[in-house]
């Protein structure tokens, strides 16, 4: 469990609050995807979640501990973090070293510790490429590894931040997938953040930031079926509630607010049936 | 200045245990005042080929010429006039930020090449990409991610490029920034006349911003031709897992299952809803 209790955070010698008042409690297996205009302040609040930075004013527990000096390692080993930019991370000079550098000091065997090097790399596809230098990856690639790094240190918590902008529509596709597997399987608690209103309504929780207040906390749906002014947060409605708009203007009714092109479809096909 | 790619190919690090041939013998021709989407998936060599245009890599073997200006394997010749009229924006903003500040980071191009920027410029050029003037005055490692990808925008835009040669540009953006920006790369396209290669993930881009893609796999050019035109014979597109815009999509799902035809080439929003509406209301469905 996270629970964030008045938060608030000022970057050293800046004048502005990054955020301000944050109350959060998010549980152990809930996946939620932390969504809001850039500068908001989500990046800033995932560090906070880790450790990377610490709260200037109020209170951040990570599994009902607060943050010390001294627990600081055995939390961000259950904290697993991508970064926006993975170049952040590499820490090896190929890419199996990568992997390998988190597992160390974590008391594996040398045969699990290969079996996780291994798997974590099959299962982001990069198992051909595992002599080579992170560096020298392409910008899919670099996204890939980030993620490999993380997933074989098994933490019960993942943050990640904006880890598939540079993937094409099936890659990303099937890495969110992977992700959710792993999330029900593992009871593992997902915060993803992401500008992917697809990827949010894949979600149980969406959080969304405005100038570093909570601006809403509910379920992916409500936030676009209540009439909310998605815009001021640098939202915009995805094609499907654009064209449901579009055709309710022009007198098509909808019996329910349709989430996908197949709903769409067939609630088209039932209002022409009963015309 | 057209560009074009005869039979280039490019090996990193090569007659080393490490060698990669990331782009095998690739060949086309792009007119001058296009507007060009890149589409392929992770590492099939798209970050390769944009680079090779501005000269910052050499061809192994091939040529590459833009406009005038012809680049081989051997020649040694200056490349600085080039990138002059060749502005490219990296995948990855950070590796084209080093300076103290936003402002010094912005003004850097057009020092290197002697060309001088009022403050009026500077500020128009922030506010196109939708920052701030305050953000000048600040370090560009102090700031969000979207913040740092606008700003590499501007620091390419600010020299008005003939060529610009964008790298996922939109990635990290929030919707309406993307929005923003994508508008911003169409009308210097259209106002301008300038040349525009922008590799993308997004099918949407390529449907609604551009008049020609060119879809790589495994460094090989597959598939060249108007979006439209390819998106509505997709299959191979919706094989290789590249994905179909929503429109797309849309239009696909209703002809599959009641075997309306929408035009393809009317796939903006209104003109779908009035062609589905019409359809709907007609009644006389089972
Ligand atoms: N190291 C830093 N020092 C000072 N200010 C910073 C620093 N990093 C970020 N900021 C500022 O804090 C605010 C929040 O930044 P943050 O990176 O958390 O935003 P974000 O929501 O992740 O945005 P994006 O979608 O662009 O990644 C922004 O105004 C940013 O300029
Ligand atoms: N400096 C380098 N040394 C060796 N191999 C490299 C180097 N840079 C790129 N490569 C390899 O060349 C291939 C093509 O890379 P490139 O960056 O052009 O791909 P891309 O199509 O841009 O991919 P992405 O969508 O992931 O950014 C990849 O397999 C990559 O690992
Ligand atoms: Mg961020
Ligand atoms: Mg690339």
């Amino acid at each position: 469990m996270i629970q964030f209790s008045q938060v608030s955070y000022q970057y050293p010698n800046q004048s502005d609050w990054v955020l301000k008042n944050i109350d959060l409690t998010i549980n152990q297996g809930e996946w939620v995807s932390l969504i809001g205009h850039n500068g908001s302040g989500k990046s800033t609040l995932a560090k906070l979640i880790n450790g990377l930075l610490r709260p200037s004013e109020g209170e951040v527990m990570v599994g009902g501990v607060e943050l010390t000096d001294e627990n600081l390692w055995d939390i961000r080993r259950n904290v697993g973090m991508v970064f926006q930019n993975p170049e952040n991370q590499f820490v090896g000079t190929t890419v199996i070293d990568d992997v390998v550098f988190g597992l160390e000091n974590m008391g594996l065997s040398r045969k699990d510790m290969q079996y996780r090097v291994d798997e974590s790399l099959e299962l982001v596809g990069l198992s051909r490429y595992k002599y080579r230098e992170p560096f020298n990856l392409s910008g899919g690639q670099k996204q890939r590894l980030a993620i490999a790094s993380v997933l074989a240190m098994l933490p019960n918590i993942m943050v990640l931040d904006e880890a598939t902008t540079m993937l094409d529509s099936k890659g990303g596709e099937e890495l969110v997938n992977t992700m959710n597997r792993l999330h029900k399987e593992q009871q593992l608690t997902m915060i993803s953040i992401t500008h992917d209103m697809k990827e949010v309504l894949m979600a149980d929780r969406v959080i969304v930031l405005k100038e570093g207040s909570v601006w809403f906390d509910g379920k992916p749906v409500e936030l676009l079926q209540k009439d909310l002014r998605i815009e001021e947060v640098g939202l915009l409605p995805p094609f499907v509630v654009k064209l449901t708009n579009a055709l309710k203007k022009r007198g098509i009714t909808f019996k329910e607010e349709p989430l996908n092109i197949e709903e769409l479809v067939k609630q088209l096909w039932i209002y022409r049936s009963t015309t | 200045m057209d560009i074009s790619f005869d039979n280039v190919s490019y090996t990193y690090q090569p007659n080393t245990p490490l060698e990669h041939q990331a782009l095998r013998e690739v060949s086309f021709t792009i007119q001058s005042g296009s507007f060009v989407c890149i589409a392929g998936h992770t590492g099939s060599g798209k970050s390769t080929l944009v680079q090779l245009i501005n000269g910052l890599l050499r061809p192994t073997e091939g040529k590459v010429k833009v406009g005038d200006f012809s680049l081989t394997s051997n020649k040694n010749h200056s490349v600085r006039d080039l990138r002059k009229n060749v502005g490219i924006v990296f995948q990855y903003p950070e590796h084209q930020l080093f300076e103290e500040t936003v402002k010094e980071d912005i003004l850097f191009g057009p020092r290197n090449f002697g060309v001088t920027v009022s403050d009026e410029q500077l500020h128009q050029v922030i506010e196109h990409v939708g920052l701030e003037p305050s953000i000048l005055e600040k370090s560009p490692f102090e700031i969000s991610g979207g913040q740092k990808r606008r700003v590499a925008i501007a620091s390419v835009l600010v020299l008005e490029p003939k060529v610009l040669i964008l790298d996922e540009p939109t990635a990290g953006l929030d919707p309406t920034g993307e929005q923003q920006i994508m508008k911003l790369f169409q009308r210097l396209h259209r106002e301008k006349d300038m040349t525009i290669m922008m590799i993308t993930h997004d099918m949407e881009h390529a449907l609604n911003y551009a008049n020609h893609m060119l879809v790589f796999e495994q460094g090989r050019l597959m598939l060249e031709g108007n979006p439209t035109n390819l998106f509505s014979n997709g299959d191979y597109l919706e094989t290789i897992g590249l994905g179909l815009p929503e429109a797309i999509k849309l239009i696909n799902e209703v002809k599959r299952l009641t075997g309306l035809n929408i035009s393809y080439d009317r796939h903006s929003i209104e003109d779908i809803a009035v062609q589905l509406s019409n359809w709907a209301k007609a009644g006389g469905g089972q």
